[in-house]
């Protein structure tokens, strides 16, 4: 289990709870019943490398403690 | 979009660093204190907070983080499967080693036990001395007892003991033989005493007397230790028939390697030397002997066997160098009577003179003997004449003949009385005495001095001297008071004089001489001459520049000769000379004004004009308009302006369309005009405001008021100073930006139909 912290830079920044094995959607789901957001508009993003929904947190080398941009279509 | 792309990456590097270290920090408070808030620490405006979902934390601080149950739940609802625990751990452990890892947390490592160490050691010395005896165990071991023997008989051990026995007894027995065997030749004894003797026998130098060393005492240097050795002899001693040879085949001989070797060499560098070894008809090299005598020609020398010195060591073993000084010193008398035949090279004669040559001409000088006076015995006459030139000299003079004549005339008319042998003695007694004290000779009044009239030259150059000095002195002394008087006068008049002149504020007052006593030192400050003075000083600067410098000078000048007055004042006699001086300077002072092209009445008569202008009548009008405004400006009615108008604005005449071609007639690049620039002005800092450290914060408005950061107000800056402003375009981008600056101000539309992007927070125009 991980925590992955998401920021907006807008005021809103979330720490999500997950596993490292949970795909880039699920991330989303979760911050989206987080913030209140939908999920289908989050974009999360590391310096303009989108992340893909469909690749797991372990893929993409998400560990603990790290920070994800967060952005909205 | 690029330009978006180029900000976002801008800003974003800025946030990442800022965020993870706000990542750390949170963490760790969070571990510390589970409550926290974390508002306090995001930049971001807080309105955003009232758009979040029912969903935080029931305690509110954390920030948007749920527990692990409820993430679970929301896992479910969602359709994921829950968190996985063992990741939680090993994140646990992750964490922990961070924490470990990071600066704050880290472990010493723990201090030495010294107990520990004590123990260790000792235990460790312990050990190594058991392995010690160990080894030597095993050395034992490998020894073999009587008991790892092979088992042999008790017989047998036996037997091996008698014969070890036996041989014993056989050893003893052959000895006993032997020792019988000397007995009977009687060596025995001698064989005893030579032990006890060898043992006995001490070598001392004693031992080596007799013995002859083969080198010369030369050789041997003082306080240099030589080892001896005995020379190697034949085995069998020939001996010669010859009377020359010295040797003793049975004594021995002592001699030094090296000393022999160095000889050797020598002899080898000699017949190097020689050219022809062999016989020489002319002996050229004919050197003296020791004793002086030469050698005497030998032929074949080389042949014949060459003599050693040597020397024999004494009773005791040493040797006595005396003799040989002795000898020394002979050959050395010897070799310095020798005389050598060669005669000194001929010169070239020269025709000059020498220096030493020179002296030769010069007259001795001749020692002439000191004039030793001889004395006359003066007799009664002399005495006469000499009282009959008395009264010629001046009556002030003190001479010293005073004394002497005194006493002759005395004793004279003493000795005209009574005419006695004795009384001539007395007065030449007396004479001698004052001759003497006088005479650098020392006589007692016992020498007769009968040498003849006394010699006066010396005597009488003593006594003008004398005279002169002693008139010089007396001169002064002998003015009259009278004399003392009139010079008091004149002094005072010139004073006087001098008095007018340094006053002109005085008008007309002339300080009446019967006021001022001449003798008197102390200032006088009378109430009149004071306010006049000021009030003439008052005028003078305003009037005109001209007087006051006179008045300056004037001072000046006043001061130099009231110091002299003063002087003279203390000196109530005054020497001629010093008078002259005076007189001398006074003149000069009046050459001084005569300079200034003033003759001496118009210096008494200036001062008084200006006295005119203060307490004289006030300057009618009848003269003109002129006269009038001056006498204005003196009362005081009008100021001058002291500020004149420009000409330029002042005229009506203007130039509204020109241009200014050259305003800076000297390039920038002048380094004598950019001298000023840099180098004048304070250098260093103010000391007094050492201490002065004002905050100044530099703020920068725009024409709109708002206020300009750094980068903009040198934008700002730079256009005054070029004196060009941006182009049309960039004034548009701008007049864009403030614009939008305006709008986010206002509304901020963030979700809604938004280009995916653009970066957060950009506006667009709904």
């Amino acid at each position: 289990m991980i925590e992955v912290i998401c920021n907006d830079r807008l005021g809103k920044k979330v720490r999500v709870k997950c596993n490292s094995d949970d795909t880039i959607g699920d991330l989303k789901k979760l911050i989206a019943a987080q913030t209140g957001t939908k999920a289908e508009k989050i974009i999360l993003k590391k310096w303009y490398n989108i992340y893909k929904d469909n690749i797991t947190l372990a893929d993409y080398e998400i560990h603990d403690g790290m920070n994800i941009e967060l952005y909205y279509q | 979009m690029v330009s978006n792309m180029k900000k976002e990456k801008s800003s974003k590097q800025h946030k990442h660093r800022s965020d993870h270290d706000r990542v750390e920090k949170i963490r760790d408070r969070e571990r510390r204190s589970p409550s926290n808030d974390d508002k306090s620490r995001s930049p971001t405006p807080t309105k955003s907070n009232t758009n979040d979902s029912s969903n935080i934390t029931r305690e509110g601080t954390e920030r948007m983080s749920l527990s692990i149950n409820e993430t679970n739940k929301l896992r479910a609802s969602l359709g994921l499967k829950p968190l996985t625990i063992d990741d939680h751990t090993t994140t646990d452990s992750d964490t922990t080693k961070k924490s470990l890892n990071s600066d704050e947390n880290f472990v010493h490592r723990p201090a030495i036990n010294l107990t520990e160490k004590k123990r260790t050691e000792h235990v460790t010395e312990k050990l190594s001395v058991h392995k010690e005896k160990r080894m030597l165990q095993e050395k034992f071991l490998a020894t073999s007892t009587l008991a790892s023997e092979p088992a042999e008989s008790a017989i047998s051990w036996v037997e091996k003991m008698r014969q070890t026995e036996e041989e014993k007894r056989k050893a003893a027995k052959r000895a006993k033989l032997l020792e019988q065997m000397d007995e009977e030749f009687g060596v025995s004894n001698l064989i005893h005493e030579e032990s006890e003797k060898q043992k006995q026998k001490r070598y001392t130098s004693k031992n080596l007397a007799g013995l002859r060393v083969e080198h010369s005492i030369e050789e041997f240097k003082e306080g240099q230790q030589v080892i001896l050795t005995l020379k190697d002899k034949k085995i069998l001693s020939d001996k010669k028939d010859d009377d020359d040879d010295d040797d003793d085949g049975d004594e021995d001989v002592l001699f030094n390697v090296n000393i022999a070797d160095n000889e050797t060499a020598k002899e080898r560098a000699e017949l190097a030397k020689k050219k022809t070894s062999g016989y020489r008809a002319y002996n050229d090299n004919e050197t003296a002997d020791q004793f002086g005598m030469l050698n005497p020609n030998k032929l074949l020398e080389q042949y014949d066997d060459k003599k050693k010195s040597s020397f024999r060591l004494e009773s005791d073993g040493a040797y006595d160098m005396s003799n040989e000084k002795v000898m020394d010193e002979m050959k050395q008398e010897i070799r310095a009577r020798m005389q050598s035949l060669t005669v000194p090279t001929p010169k070239v004669a020269s025709e000059y003179y020498t220096t030493t040559e020179m002296e030769q001409f010069k007259k001795p000088k001749k020692v002439t003997k000191k004039k030793i006076r001889s004395r006359k015995m003066l007799k009664a006459d002399d005495l006469l004449a000499m009282d009959s030139s008395e009264p010629r000299e001046s009556s002030t003079s003190i001479s010293l003949r005073r004394a002497e004549t005194r006493r002759p005339t005395a004793i004279v008319s003493t000795s005209k009385e009574r005419p006695t042998t004795i009384s001539l003695d007395k007065l030449k007694r007396e004479m001698i005495t004052t001759t003497t004290t006088e005479d650098d000779d020392l006589l007692g009044p016992d020498n007769d001095l009968s040498y003849g009239p006394i010699e006066d030259d010396a005597f009488d150059e003593l006594q003008t001297v004398i005279n002169k000095t002693m008139k010089l002195k007396t001169k002064k002394d002998s003015i009259s008071a009278e004399k003392a008087l009139s010079e008091l006068i004149e002094e005072r008049d010139r004073k006087l004089k001098v008095e007018i002149k340094s006053e002109p504020m005085e008008v007309g007052i002339i300080v009446p001489s019967s006021s001022v006593p001449p003798d008197d030192k102390s200032l006088v400050l009378d109430t009149m001459s004071e306010f006049c003075r000021t009030v003439g000083e008052n005028t003078i600067d305003t009037t005109s520049n001209i007087p006051k410098l006179r008045a300056a000078t004037k001072i000046k000048r006043v001061n130099a000769q009231a110091s002299k007055k003063s002087s003279s004042k203390t000196n109530v006699t005054l020497d001629p000379d010093d008078e002259l001086l005076q007189h001398a300077l006074q003149n000069e002072d009046f050459d001084d004004d005569a300079m200034d092209d003033t003759p001496v009445e118009d210096v008494n008569t200036k001062p008084f004009r200006l006295e005119e202008s203060i307490l004289a009548a006030e300057p009618t009008l009848n003269r003109g308009l002129g006269s009038a405004l001056q006498l204005a400006l003196q009362k005081g009615y009008i100021e001058q302006e002291k500020t004149r108008q420009n000409a330029r604005f002042v005229s009506d005449i203007s130039a509204i369309h020109y241009t200014i071609e050259e305003k800076n007639s000297y390039e920038i690049d002048d380094k004598h005009a950019r001298r000023d620039r840099y180098t004048s002005g304070p250098l260093t800092d103010f000391k007094e405001k050492e201490h002065y450290r004002p905050d100044v914060k530099l703020e920068y408005v725009d024409e709109g008021g708002r206020r300009m950061n750094e980068k903009e107000a040198f934008r700002f800056l730079s256009h005054r100073f070029h004196g060009k402003g941006s182009g049309k375009k960039k004034i548009e981008k701008r007049a864009k930006k403030l614009v939008e600056e305006e709008m986010m101000k206002k509304n901020v539309n963030t979700n809604r139909s938004r280009d995916p992007q653009l970066p957060p927070g950009s506006i667009t125009k709904n």
